[in-house]
């Protein structure tokens, strides 16, 4: 029996780069649907864009040079300008597909230079739509401020002529425009950047991590098929009989180099985890639950390859089954896009017990149960091994 | 002395062996042959304790063959017609698997007997790159490492070149004239006037031949 059990070590040792290469495709192909999953399900609700129509009559290039300058400040970062003509913008406006007209008037910015001051006209389409509403608070708000500003340098400067101060009226006027700047209140504090997932209080990196992590687990014991569902006649069992090893002990011979190969990538992958993320931290409760998801994976894995007998069948058995109860423990999509009785059945289905724990264990609200859990998943599994071992046997004996 | 006793056995309903009597002394080359799927392998798997018989006794020397769940290896040696082997293993793992820590063999003698089947030069190749001649000697190979009294093979050489059953005849050949027992399924002519004693099963009955007859016996059968 020890001759054996170092044999099997010896196979299974044999199978790893084998799988190992074998689980890279798939693993791949895992890793881009996880990450694809993960741009599906978050949404960034802090950026708005308002589409405004941009009419200038002005001929003057300046508009060329202060529009980009505009539009790459702060203030006016949630506006995208689109030069048209006067009657496709208000074609635009009326459909809805710009939610204002700037209509620039000839000679506009020669005017600002020279106090002549001709005004630009807004059109707004009135409705209540989300961004009219934010173009017409923006220009009333604006309208108000430059009034204000307006206003107090008008009455500035008329006081300061009446003292004979005219020399100082630069840093007066400085002084308005600071201040009349600083009533505008800062973006940031207003609009903050919120991002919503469906994963919870996982982080989708962290939740995807951890079905990245199973499907690996998953990948790596399929590719173990042949070593479960060794490649020899009856006459290699009847043989091992003669030798009074049961087809019990076989199993037994199998599963303990199995345990070790899981516990060993559980574990590697469990230490690139820690290195990969800082804030991870190992606690006991984290080692019996990686204990324990070894023992189930691997009593789980042996028992459906044993079920099957047949390294082809018993991949795609395994490999289906297993694709499935990640799918109902919400690891491709979030509980949320799924009906409800799926929470409901994760305990009951290995796969997806080891997968809560393991988000659990990324949101260090890992609990004693959840390992408990694996370990009753673990148990009837070997119970029902021995189940097939047996009838194996008599098949064997006959 | 090898002898059997009123050995049936049937698979559920159907009858294969019925009332199987016979004898074999040390050195004997007992040959059994018969049409496919007559018993031929059924009877070896009997006499090698894989199977129980419905009826009858098995007994070396005086005293029941097989007593214990455990066959005993260096009593009875058993070479099926599939090879037993694990493929991805290396030929000396395999022998290993199949060697019994009872038998106290030299390692001398260990690397002599690989040597005599060809197999010193492959010990650490995997099972899964060799030849089904090299399996099949690894099979014998495998057996009498552990030196039984009884050497039992299910057509040994079936399917393999003639240099392959050369040195698989020499070998067998070789242990009877050492004092070991060899019996055998076969259904190549040329191995029927090494027999000392052959056999034909037919209808579950076993009936003593001799190489002459054999062959029209055969063909009368069938």
């Amino acid at each position: 029996m020890t001759v054996l059990f170092f044999l099997q070590l010896k196979r299974a040792l044999k199978a790893v780069p084998k799988l190992i290469a074998g689980a890279v495709i798939p693993l791949f192909l895992a890793g881009m649907a996880v990450f694809w999953a993960k741009e599906m399900h978050t949404k960034n609700t802090g950026t708005v864009t308002a589409p405004v129509a941009l009419v200038n009559y002005d001929s003057e290039s300046y508009l060329e040079l202060i529009l980009p300058l505009i539009t790459e400040t702060e203030a006016a970062n949630s506006f995208s300008f689109l030069e048209m003509d006067e009657a496709q913008a208000m074609d635009a406006l009326r459909t809805g597909s710009v939610c204002a007209v700037l209509v620039l008037p000839k000679e506009m910015f020669s005017g600002i230079l020279d106090s002549t001051n001709i005004p630009a006209l807004l059109y707004l389409p009135g409705g209540d739509s989300f961004p009219s509403l934010l173009v017409s608070k923006y220009a009333e708000a604006g309208a108000l401020t430059l009034g204000a500003a307006q206003a107090a340098i008008y009455a500035a400067t008329d006081l300061y002529r009446e003292y004979g101060l005219t020399g100082h009226l630069s840093d007066i006027y400085y002084d308005i425009n600071v201040a009349n700047l600083n009533y505008a209140i800062a973006r940031e504090s207003v609009f903050s950047a919120k991002s919503t997932t469906a994963t919870g209080e996982l982080s989708p990196m962290a939740y995807y991590g951890c079905t990245l992590f199973l499907c690996l687990l998953l990948f790596l014991g399929a590719g173990m098929g042949s070593f479960l569902c060794t490649p020899a006649p009856m006459t290699f069992y009847r043989q091992l009989r003669r030798n009074g090893i049961n087809m019990f002990m076989l199993e037994a011979s199998r599963f303990l180099p199995f345990v070790l190969f899981y516990l060993f990538f559980v574990f590697a992958l469990g230490g690139l985890a820690l290195i990969l993320f800082p804030d991870l931290s190992l606690s006991a409760s984290a080692v019996l639950f990686l204990i324990c998801t070894a023992l189930c994976f691997s009593a789980c894995t042996q028992l459906v390859f044993s079920l099957f007998r047949n390294a082809g069948q018993g991949l795609l058995a395994f490999t289906f089954s297993g694709l499935f109860m990640i799918l109902f423990a919400g690891g491709f999509l979030p509980y949320a896009f799924l009906p409800d009785f799926f929470s409901g059945l994760t305990p009951f289905l290995p796969f997806s017990a080891c997968l809560k724990g393991l988000r659990r264990l990324a949101a260090a609200s890992l609990a004693p149960k959840d390992s408990f859990i694996l370990l009753i998943h673990t148990a009837l599994a070997l119970f029902l091994l021995a189940v097939c071992s047996l009838i194996r046997g008599k098949e064997v004996d006959t | 002395m090898l002898q059997a006793e009123h050995i049936s056995f049937a698979y559920r309903k159907k009858q294969v062996l019925k009332d199987i009597c016979f004898t074999a002394a040390k050195g004997d080359f007992i040959g059994i042959i018969g049409q496919n799927g007559c018993g031929k392998s059924t009877l070896l798997s009997v006499l090698a304790g894989v199977r129980r018989p419905a009826s009858g006794t098995l007994s070396f020397h005086g005293s029941p063959l097989f007593a214990g769940t455990r066959v005993p290896a260096e009593t009875v040696g058993y070479v099926p017609q599939l090879n037993p082997l694990l493929p991805e293993l290396s030929v000396r793992d395999n022998l290993k698997l199949w060697r019994r820590n009872t038998v106290s063999s030299s390692g001398e003698a260990q690397d002599s007997l690989y040597r005599q089947m060809g197999l010193a030069e492959y010990l650490g190749v995997p099972v899964a790159k060799l030849s089904e001649g090299m399996k099949k000697r690894i099979s014998i190979t495998s057996v009498l490492q552990n030196a039984p009294e009884i050497l039992i093979l299910d057509e040994p050489s079936a399917a393999l070149d003639l240099p392959c059953k050369e040195i698989i005849h020499n070998q067998l050949l070789l242990f009877a004239e050492n004092g070991g027992i060899v019996l055998f399924t076969t259904h190549e002519e040329a191995e029927f006037s090494l027999c000392s004693t052959l056999y034909i099963l037919k209808d579950g009955v076993l009936q003593q031949t001799d190489s002459v007859r054999a062959k029209d016996a055969l063909i009368k059968q069938s």
